[in-house]
């Protein structure tokens, strides 16, 4: 009831705008891009005067025809025109160099004068998009705008990442809202059945399939109250994003491309001194490698016993079972060459538009192909946009727009995985060649396998378990391929129905195929041995329709407002097709279910709906002051309760009150503040405790009811009908100042906001009967602190120099858990990204060291520390203490140089391949000899005589020197699994980058024009060519779990790279 | 046309707002199922069952009581002692979910006294099974409240007793000929279940010290290896397939394969005949039995245990038969004692107790009381007849209960009551051996009522006190 009440209320509020209208003579406001809404228009010398409307039109009455219209809008020069006998003006305004940004786009989608927004928000240049010369434009928003963090995965081709706006704003999906044109666009980055989250494939974010070309601009709003009007998808911020549409006038065209020329960036060091084994003995089949010096060998060929079983490899190399090691030979590098390369992506893209007073047409097409630093990764993505703009009268006109998206892509299998790339890689002895993967394996007795498996704990192929992957097995045997094709598009009728009256009527349908296949052949690790197919499709449709009236009037001469009221509804489907099929009936290498014995189907269906109603309303009074009050009711098909999100924001130019002179300093202030709330809707289906099927399993030992005819048990993850919204609030207060004739810009603010009643599958104690319960349960906070800066300190005619950036910090801390100690966000992770209360979101907890009351370490007898196995402990904080960025932006005539550094500090990293390295005795720093000053007790209680030259290094933990040798290494300080001491794999991530350099040149003028071109841009930019930071082996700036809530985790992640790319555009 | 277009908005608008209701009632999950028949519960907490009994936590138990060896990575540390709570975690939620849960569910709705006979007797299993791992645990509370208060583990050997009397009384009620064809452990056989039911009362008996019901109860006991609960008893019946393999089998070739082995354990010591400590006599031949028992990843072979369609006993006629001889001994005399352990012996003279490489030899000719007196075969250092007999009975228990959780709970128990006569199982660390598990990290986190600190390794369980 309360609903309808709500909704006949502001149905009635929308139908109240009918009641007023007036004019006499007219015009429009236009800048070089389109009508200027709410551009000033005055009778110069008098009060009266009014503001332009949505399409840039104003009506005024003028007492005679000697008056002279002022016509003047932020951030352009103002032009007076004098009235004479003409009724009609169409009145052009020039931007005013010193304020260029002035105009932006508002949450909904529509222009407003940018001092007159009272929320925060950061404007991201197209131009700093495009020159960052990133592959997926995601990456290119790194170190744009304070308080907006982007993590990166890997280097993988089309890799997702991770967006970020101050903090995690709930464990449940605080990725932001993406809207583009209005329209919200999918961004999501499916993990998926086939490919979890710890060991798989990196996954696409959808926000790169938009061609960054169709982009004209990018604002990010961050505050509660600016996405109060999207309620429930608004939680984590919106990013606001402006596409090109054509313009009147000539055609334009322009044609560019880019190459980009991909390195790794980090290796991770691997020792050569010592080969496969334990105890210091060769085994040609141990996992680690403890074993031999490889120098005290005696050289030359090894002894093998040519008498019975051998592998054959493909180019007729024989292996014969190992009788002695003599080889001194070591293949780190060639083994690293074999799977590294330099990648290379080709970019190239077409733009065409034009148009007329009528109708305009914006055509893009583009194509990318890139290889990545790993052998046969790949992305390919083609896409075509077409749109336009109709007038129909002057009263109705139409926008429409659509895009097509076609990408593949072979990612190459990674992580907690025993079939991935890195840990196959990193595991392997030095004393190891990997070159000979496959091949044909003969028994004793002569029986051939053909196409066997070779990896270095099988090094004859004898078994169909390989048990790690050969890293090259996994690049070209395996394939994890992905297609996409997508569909992106919207339509807004824009109906004028009187001055300051419009109706907008806006819908948009976004649908996608993802189509992934999964491909382990025969003898594959990662339970593969029999082979594996998998294909996982999803289908994902939504469809956005939104009604809104845009109404405004000028109640006084100095206070004037504007009323938005709409409505919309949202529709959200996906559909998941899972086809599994395993043990192949032969050694095939055809990409079908036919082939395999074993079938399993499974379909997931999601779908989620909802209806929001909104009113928003900003009043200015005399430009000094602004006032937006907004109100936003929704109802979702997932909550049992519909919702309403409240909004003020205050603006106060309080440099309008200072009567500024010319001279002084201060051009602009301004205070803000606001406070605002949104909320995050529960997933679908979360109501009921269904059936499922399981696999239960202990440690390696998986047994299914699938595999036992099938069955049912109850969900362990239990249901509930009592699910609700989840409800951020959120107060800020920020100021805006530019000085110096608006050379300096400066922009503080401060955000507290919390999450309420925060939805969480609860681990709950295993005696309640359910290993988890979904309920409106949990609380978070997050407090911080953004600054952006830019300062144009140099300005001579033909040279210009701006220094820009922006920091930003923010705390989060769980308040609330409802009583459960911690939630993990890293399932079969041993060191987990989680929830604590009292401790910031995603905080890394794991096996820690035994210590004493003082904090020191409990040492056993020999003097090392133990483990304490009273549970996890927090072992570190992932998120950075604050991040940063700044840059110089130089213009010379027609070059520009725009050089990015960005920094995160005081994050911290749970740099586990290395820890695990330790245990397998492959890394550098388990390389080490040492010889002995004094005794020196190992990990076992041995005691190890001065002047000894062994293997290992000296460290003391608080009780004197002590050798930590293969004993300690392969027991507690080092290795995989919750019984080491997890603490020692948690390392000071902090690290500064050079995330940017480009330099490009203009090529423009006559000599140019004569030829039939507009311009030639030329330029070379350099991604992340510098990295400082403290941990070895791997840029920080990966993640295991891709781009979920836990973070700062990496187990045999994929390497980041650097780049430097090559780009050339031409303009017809 | 202007106007109409107003019109037409609004109309539209105030339409379709007030439709809402309808247009949002889709939330009903299109996933699952949610009226799915309690009977077909079962065969899930059959497979949290045998997790429990074969699976981390046993095989952890046998590096613990010398039948194998953990060698490297995380088995490795956890041979030598150093574990945490996080390795018991499944275990707790194949309990409590797995077997708990599911039953709760079946004893509510099924009609089917047979199917809520095996459901109550494999609860019955599992919660036995925790209270020897772990000593106090929650049981009585579980499914009732969320936060479940611990109860003594006495109390829940007593409330699993009780639980076996009911399951018999409801197997009891069917026809004998009945069967349930979803139960993959006896084909769903009411009299296998009984004397299943019957086992598992006398080792609970056993482990509480109360003999004579233990003798009682066993006499009602498994009496055949068919009726022997082993999993997986129907393998052939879903063709053979990874995931319905022999535990072994599956952790022998997977990725953890290298990581445990009965290479060099004291057990295969004790069965090996070239060994001076070996059990081997004039009687007795172990080297059948010895292959039978190898589990390693590169002695995979179709004759032993980690066979893929091995199967493994959870309880088993062997074990029965070697509580008749126990608790004979201790109640009825050294003669009841020896009667029943020669039973075995000749049941594992027959060669069908277990497979093992056909052409190495068995042996289990019957012993005579003159075996157990000093100096005799079972008795080179010069005990009491009546401790050289329960020494072979115990140390028979431990081979033959190979696979199981059995080995761990008699050495505790051994070590408490006989200790003069206890196996010499060596320490793999340290100066103690392990008496129990760490209660599982989930219920640490989330249950108030686990007590702080949680009881270390070396803490004997209230039983064994």
């Amino acid at each position: 009831m309360i609903k309808k009440l709500i909704l006949c209320t502001i149905t009635i509020l929308m139908s109240s705008g009918y009641l007023f209208a007036q004019r006499t003579v007219k015009g429009s406001v236009s800048d070089k891009s389109g009508p200027l809404p709410g551009a000033t228009v005055i009778i110069k010398g008098g009060t009266i005067g009014t503001t332009t409307d949505f399409d840039g039109k104003f009506s005024l009455s003028v007492p005679n025809n000697n008056a002279v219209l002022q016509v003047s809008y932020i951030g352009y020069k103002a032009v007076d025109v004098a009235v004479g006998e003409k009724t009609t003006f169409n009145v052009m305004l020039a931007g005013d160099a010193q304020a260029l940004d002035e105009v932006v786009v508002n949450v909904s989608g529509f222009k407003e004068k940018r001092d007159n927004m009272a929320s925060t928000y950061s404007v991201i240049g197209v131009e700093s998009v495009s020159k960052a010369k990133e592959p997926t434009l995601i990456n290119s928003l790194a170190g744009k705008a304070a308080g907006l963090s982007i993590t990166g995965t890997s280097a993988d081709p089309g890799a997702g990442s991770n967006i970020q706006i101050r903090g995690v704003s709930s464990i449940n999906g605080s990725s932001p809202l993406i809207v583009v044109d209005g329209i919200p666009l999918n961004n999501s980055n499916l993990e998926g059945i086939a490919s979890g989250s710890s060991g798989g494939v990196s996954q696409q974010s959808r926000l790169n399939d938009i061609n960054p070309d169709d982009i004209e601009s990018i604002q990010v709003f961050k505050g509660a109250s600016a996405g109060s009007l999207y309620g429930s998808q608004a939680l984590g911020g919106v990013i606001v994003i402006t596409t090109k549409r054509g313009k009147a006038g000539k055609l334009k065209a322009s044609l560019s491309s880019t190459i980009s020329i991909d390195k790794i960036n980090r290796r991770h060091a691997l020792q050569t001194s010592y080969g496969q084994g334990s105890k210091g003995i060769y085994s040609p089949t141990s996992a680690n490698s403890w074993g031999d010096k490889i120098a005290d060998r005696v050289g030359g060929a090894d002894i093998v016993n040519t008498s019975g079983r051998y592998f054959e490899a493909a180019d007729g190399s024989l292996y014969y079972p190992l009788v002695t090691k003599n080889s001194k030979d070591v293949f780190r590098d060639s083994n690293f060459d074999q799977i590294f390369q330099d990648g290379l992506a080709q970019d190239v893209k077409l733009n065409l538009s034009g148009g007329n007073e009528r109708g305009t047409f914006y055509f893009s097409a583009s194509h990318l192909d890139q290889e990545g630093i790993i052998r046969q990764s790949n992305y390919f993505k083609n896409t075509i946009t077409f749109g336009n703009t109709y007038k129909f009268n002057d009263w109705l006109n139409t926008s429409a727009k659509v895009s097509y998206i076609n990408s593949s892509s072979n990612r190459i299998q990674q992580g907690s995985n025993t079939a991935g790339v890195y840990l196959g890689l990193l595991r392997n002895p030095a004393d190891f060649d990997i070159s000979d993967y496959i091949g044909t394996y003969y028994d004793n007795v002569g029986t051939p396998t053909p196409s066997r498996h070779r990896s270095y704990r099988r090094y004859l192929g004898d078994t169909e378990n390989p048990t790690y992957n050969n890293p090259l097995w996994t690049i070209n045997e395996q394939t994890s391929e992905t297609v996409v094709d997508r569909v992106f598009g919207s339509i807004d009728f824009n109906v004028k129905a009187t001055p300051w009256l419009n109706f907008v009527l806006r819908s948009g349908l976004d649908t996608y195929n993802d189509d992934r296949t999964y491909f382990f052949p025969m003898f594959s690790g990662d339970s593969a041995n029999k082979g594996r197919y998998q294909n996982e499709i999803y289908k994902n449709t939504e469809i956005s329709a939104d009604l809104i009236s845009l109404m405004s009037f000028d109640l006084t001469d100095k206070l004037s407002a504007k009323v938005t009221v709409g409505s919309a509804i949202n529709d959200r489907k996906r559909k998941q097709i899972y086809v599994e099929a395993i043990d192949f009936l032969f050694n095939s290498r055809l990409q079908n279910p036919s082939i395999a014995s074993i079938k399993d189907e499974q379909e997931q269906n999601r779908r989620i709906r909802n209806v929001r109603l909104y009113g928003q309303s900003s009043f200015d009074y005399n430009d000094v002051l602004n006032l937006n009050l907004g109100l936003t009711y929704e109802d979702a098909s997932s909550s049992v309760k519909s919702i309403v999100y409240p909004s003020v924001e205050v603006g106060l130019k309080f440099s309008e009150l200072l009567q500024l002179d010319n001279d002084s300093p201060l051009s602009f202030a301004k205070l803000r503040l606001a406070y605002g709330e949104v909320g995050l809707a529960p997933d679908p289906h979360g109501w009921e405790t269904g059936y499922e099927t399981a696999t239960y399993t202990g440690y390696s030992d998986p047994i299914s009811l699938t595999a036992f005819g099938g069955g049912y048990r109850l969900n362990d993850d239990q249901g509930n009908p009592y699910l609700e919204f989840e409800k951020k609030k959120e107060y800020e207060a920020g100021l805006d100042f530019r000085l110096f004739k608006n050379k300096l810009k400066l922009s503080g603010t401060y955000y507290f906001n919390k999450t309420d009643d925060m939805l969480l599958p609860i681990s709950l104690n295993p005696s309640s009967g359910f290993d988890s319960l979904l309920g409106n349960v949990a609380s978070l906070q997050n407090k911080g602190f953004e600054f952006e800066f830019d300062y144009n300190f140099l300005k001579r005619k033909a040279f210009s120099l701006n220094l820009y950036g922006n920091i930003s910090t923010n705390r989060s801390e769980v308040t609330d858990l409802a009583g459960v100690a911690s939630v993990d966000f890293s399932a079969g992770s041993s060191i987990q990204s989680a929830a604590v209360v009292g401790q910031p979101v995603g905080v890394l907890i794991g096996s820690a060291a035994l210590r004493k009351s003082d904090g020191s370490y409990d040492l056993d007898a020999n003097g090392f520390p133990q483990l304490d196995t009273s549970g996890n402990k927090v072992l570190g904080d992932p998120n950075p203490d604050w991040r940063g960025a700044a840059g110089i932006r130089a213009n010379y005539k027609n070059f520009s140089l725009n050089v990015l550094f960005e920094t995160s500090q005081g994050n911290d990293l749970a740099d586990r391949t290395r820890f695990v390295l330790y245990g397998f005795g492959t890394h550098a720093d388990v390389g080490n000899e040492v010889t002995l000053t004094q005794d020196l007790k190992n990990y076992k209680g041995a005691t190890i005589a001065s002047g000894s030259t062994v293997r290992g290094n000296i460290q003391n933990f608080g009780n004197g020197p002590v050798l930590l040798d293969e004993n300690w290494y392969t027991t507690l300080g080092g290795g995989i699994g919750g019984s080491v001491i997890n603490e020692f794999a948690v390392v000071d991530a902090s690290w500064t980058r050079l995330r940017e350099v480009s330099l490009s040149y203009s090529l423009k003028g006559s000599l140019i024009k004569k030829t039939g071109l507009e311009s030639i841009d030329l330029s070379v930019t350099g991604r992340n060519l510098g990295l400082w930071t403290n941990v070895k082996g791997i840029d920080p700036d990966v993640n295991q779990f891709g781009t979920g809530v836990a973070k700062g985790i990496e187990y045999f992640t994929n390497p980041s790279s650097r780049s430097i790319v090559v780009g050339m555009n031409i303009n017809f | 046309m202007k106007k109409y277009i107003k019109q037409i908005i609004c109309s539209t608008l105030l339409l379709s707002l007030l439709g809402c209701d309808q247009y949002l009632d889709i939330n009903e999950d299109p996933n699952v199922s949610t009226d799915v028949p309690a009977e077909l519960l079962l065969k899930g907490m059959e497979l949290a069952d045998v997790q429990i009994q074969s699976g981390h936590l046993m095989r952890i138990s046998q590096f613990w009581t010398g039948q194998m060896k953990g060698t490297v990575n995380l088995y490795g540390r956890i041979n030598d002692y150093i574990i945490s709570p996080e390795d018991s975690n499944d275990a707790w939620a194949f309990m409590y979910h797995g077997i708990m849960t599911q039953n709760d569910v079946i004893q509510k709705n099924s009609q089917d006294e047979l199917v809520k006979g095996i459901a109550n007797v494999i609860e019955a299993h599992g919660i036995g099974s925790m209270a020897s791992m772990f000593g106090d645990v929650p049981y009585s509370k579980v499914g009732v409240e969320t936060k479940a208060a611990f109860d003594g583990q006495l109390e829940v050997y007593k409330a699993a007793q009780d639980l076996l009397s009911t399951a018999i009384t409801q197997l009891s009620s069917v026809s004998t000929t009945r069967r349930f064809t979803n139960d993959i452990l006896l084909g769903g056989n009411p009299i296998a279940w009984i004397q299943v039911a019957n086992s598992l009362k006398a080792r609970y008996y056993m482990m509480t010290r109360q003999y004579p019901e233990a003798y009682q109860s066993a006499l009602l006991g498994v009496k055949s290896k068919a009726n022997s609960l082993r999993f997986a008893a129907g393998f052939a019946g879903y063709g053979t397939t990874r995931e319905n393999s022999n535990l072994y089998n599956l952790i022998l070739t997977g990725s953890r394969s290298g990581d445990l082995t009965s290479t060099g354990s004291f057990m295969q010591n004790l069965l090996d005949v070239t060994k001076t400590s070996s059990r081997n006599n004039s009687k007795t031949t172990e080297s059948r039995r010895r292959d039978y028992l190898i589990v390693d990843q590169t002695g995979i072979n179709s004759t032993r245990i980690s066979a893929v369609n091995a199967l493994t006993p959870l309880v088993s006629y062997e074990e029965n038969l070697l509580i008749l001889a126990e608790a004979g001994y201790r109640t009825v005399g050294f003669n009841e004692g020896l009667i029943r352990l020669n039973a075995l012996r000749a049941y594992l003279a027959t060669g069908t107790a277990f497979a093992g490489n056909p052409i190495l030899a068995l042996k289990y000719d019957a012993y005579v009381s003159t075996d157990f007196d000093a100096g005799g075969i079972e008795n080179k250092d010069n005990v009491t007849a009546n401790k050289a007999l329960l020494r072979e009975i115990v140390e028979e228990k431990y081979v033959s209960c190979f696979g199981t959780l059995v080995p761990f709970d008699d050495s505790r128990r051994i070590r408490s009551t006989d200790n003069d006569i206890a196996l010499p199982i060596p320490i793999n660390s340290g100066t103690a051996y392990p008496e129990r598990f760490l209660i599982a990290q989930d219920e640490i986190n989330g249950n108030e009522f686990a007590p702080s600190p949680i009881p270390g390794l070396f803490v004997k369980t209230p039983v064994n006190q």
